[in-house]
């Protein structure tokens, strides 16, 4: 086994360390460093978005959550992630319109110029860091809880979370963003590849589609229906979920740069169906792996469960890959979103470049600390924390969509409301607040007063001050 | 030059959207989500799981046929040439 795992693992390392390098003489310009020369192709950019959205979320989270919750899961991230794939060739072709007429630097920089005050910046930027730091984090928590339940002799958990951290920073900080995206390429190939071998393997194990199902029936009839059993998946849950996730695209800075920095809009376009195949790909083995921990660890811990379904239960050098691939999802979605945090307030700095570039590069070490001590005291609930993540982004939607939609008018006091929601959200978190109001979640609430008030701020602000993006 | 999609274009993207909230709204309505029913099953699968799956081809599909209509115009000359 060690012997496999340090193939694999000198084979990835070695192929990082190629990618810093490369990417690092390619980078001629701070554009180059921090956009990647923005010409990304159909292939690579489906990769790189893939890589980023496909996280230990996905590999190691949706897996527990079919086990624990059931069929629902699918319609709360297969359909949302579907959902999301075709409002990006919408919402892409106005954020490249508008960012293309104002020089994209990122989306606090834009929102910035659009409404005509830094608040508008400010504003994006402290939501983004608040949501995006703890998802960063369960990114590194997650591989380390599993490289912890794998190696326990090895080293504590926190020792993993710092090397995981450490090899992040290093190529990002080398190679720019050019290094993550072809490091997220590989990683995107490495996480699918990883899946299928797992899913056959554990529907193999089982005796098939027919007999896990059949198994599932007999030991938890509940899962194969909604809410599920432990009645998580309510309709309104679903329904807020949808929300937050099709709308990662317009909030989350990471993703949104991927969609500004593809060579053309038709590539986005092309992205976008290839997305939906390679989503499709990614969410079928995850179901077999899910039920197969319903079926074989039903009462164990989220680190048993994954610990044995994903390791210990695999041929060694699927299991050795395993590691490695774990590592890769991880990392490939931590360090897009420590960067795309560096960009972000790369866009609100004004001033000489070169000084900007140092205080950018000194803020993605900090982002990468910051996230780094949140992962060290968050709890291992990974998928619900990442929803929390999506949900608190993406009470910033109406904010940037009013911004960016050719049409609409960008009124200040939508500034003001989406601060407020987003203050309410974090104290209904810190259970300051209720978090239901006449029966309906507070995220569902929040997201539905913002947008209406967005609707009506932008026919105000057509009739008196508003901004055409 | 016009960088925006011909009329008729848009008009198919926007029956293609009109298409996808519908069945965003199916996959979120008793016909997808009937509460605690797993019948009638289909290749062994329950039926949240089989309708949601078809859900989820359909609209991999309508965005398949959106992208084919909502492209900048000048962009595809572009391509083109």
């Amino acid at each position: 086994m060690i012997g496999y795992l340090v193939v694999f693992g000198l084979m990835w390392i070695g192929a990082l360390a190629w990618f810093s390098i490369r990417s690092f003489r390619e980078n001629k310009t701070p554009n180059d460093y921090i956009f990647a020369g923005s010409s990304l192709g159909t292939a690579i950019g489906l990769l790189t978005f893939a890589a980023t959205l496909f996280s230990t979320f996905t590999m190691m989270g949706m897996p527990d959550f079919f086990r624990l919750h059931g069929v629902g899961a699918w319609i709360f991230l297969g359909i949302s992630d579907v959902s999301m794939f075709f409002f990006i060739i919408w919402f892409g072709r106005h954020l490249r319109r508008a960012g293309g007429q104002r020089g994209y630097r990122g989306l606090a920089g834009l929102l910035k110029d659009c409404y005509e005050t830094p608040w508008a910046g400010f504003v994006y930027f402290a939501g983004a860091f608040v949501f995006l730091i703890p998802y960063t984090a369960i990114q590194i928590r997650g591989i380390a809880i599993f490289l912890n339940a794998v190696f326990p002799a090895a080293m504590p958990s926190w020792g993993w979370s710092v090397g995981i951290v450490c090899i992040m920073l290093i190529y990002s900080e080398i190679g720019g963003l050019r290094a993550i995206v072809y490091s997220d390429a590989m990683q995107a190939v490495i996480l699918l590849v990883c899946l299928w071998i797992i899913g056959i393997f554990c529907l193999v194990k089982v005796g098939g589609v027919e007999a896990l199902m059949e198994q599932v029936k007999v030991q938890e009839p509940a899962l194969l229906s909604v809410p599920g059993p432990k009645g998580l998946f309510t309709v309104q849950f679903l329904i807020a979920s949808l929300f937050a996730i099709t709308m990662i695209p317009v909030t989350q800075p990471q993703v949104a740069t991927r969609l500004m920095i593809m060579k053309s809009t038709a590539n986005m376009n092309r992205m976008a169906v290839a997305l939906g195949v390679f989503s499709f790909l990614i969410l079928i083995p995850i179901i077999a792996i899910g039920f197969y921990g319903a079926v074989r660890y039903s009462d164990v811990s989220t680190a048993k469960f994954l610990s044995h379904a994903l390791f210990f239960d695999q041929w060694k050098p699927v299991a050795a890959l395993v590691v490695v691939g774990l590592l890769a999802a991880a990392i490939s979605t931590a360090d897009s979103q420590i960067f795309a945090l560096g960009t972000e307030l790369r866009s609100l700095l004004r001033g000489e470049e070169q000084k900007i570039m140092r205080t950018t590069r000194l803020a993605i070490v900090v982002f990468g600390i910051g996230a780094l001590i949140f992962s060290l005291v968050s709890s291992d609930q990974l998928v619900l924390l990442a929803r929390v993540s999506f949900t608190g982004t993406a009470l910033m939607a109406p904010m940037i969509i009013t911004a960016v939609f050719e049409g609409m008018r960008a009124h200040r006091s939508l500034i003001v409301m989406t601060a407020l929601a987003l203050g309410l959200f974090l104290l209904s978190l810190a259970s300051m607040i209720p978090d239901k109001y006449i029966g309906i979640r507070i995220d569902l609430l929040l997201a539905g007063i913002v947008t209406l008030y967005a609707f009506v701020s932008s026919i105000v602000a057509g009739r008196k001050e508003g901004r055409d993006c | 030059m016009n960088q925006n999609p011909t009329n008729k274009n848009l008009l198919i993207f926007k029956i293609c959207a009109t298409c996808v909230v519908a069945l965003i709204i199916i996959s979120l309505s008793p016909l997808v989500i009937p509460e605690n029913t797993a019948e009638p099953f289909l290749f062994y699968l329950p039926r949240t799981l089989w309708s949601g799956i078809a859900t989820y081809i359909l609209i991999v599909a309508l965005t398949y046929l959106a992208t084919r209509y909502y492209n900048d115009e000048n962009e595809k000359a572009k391509e083109k040439e």
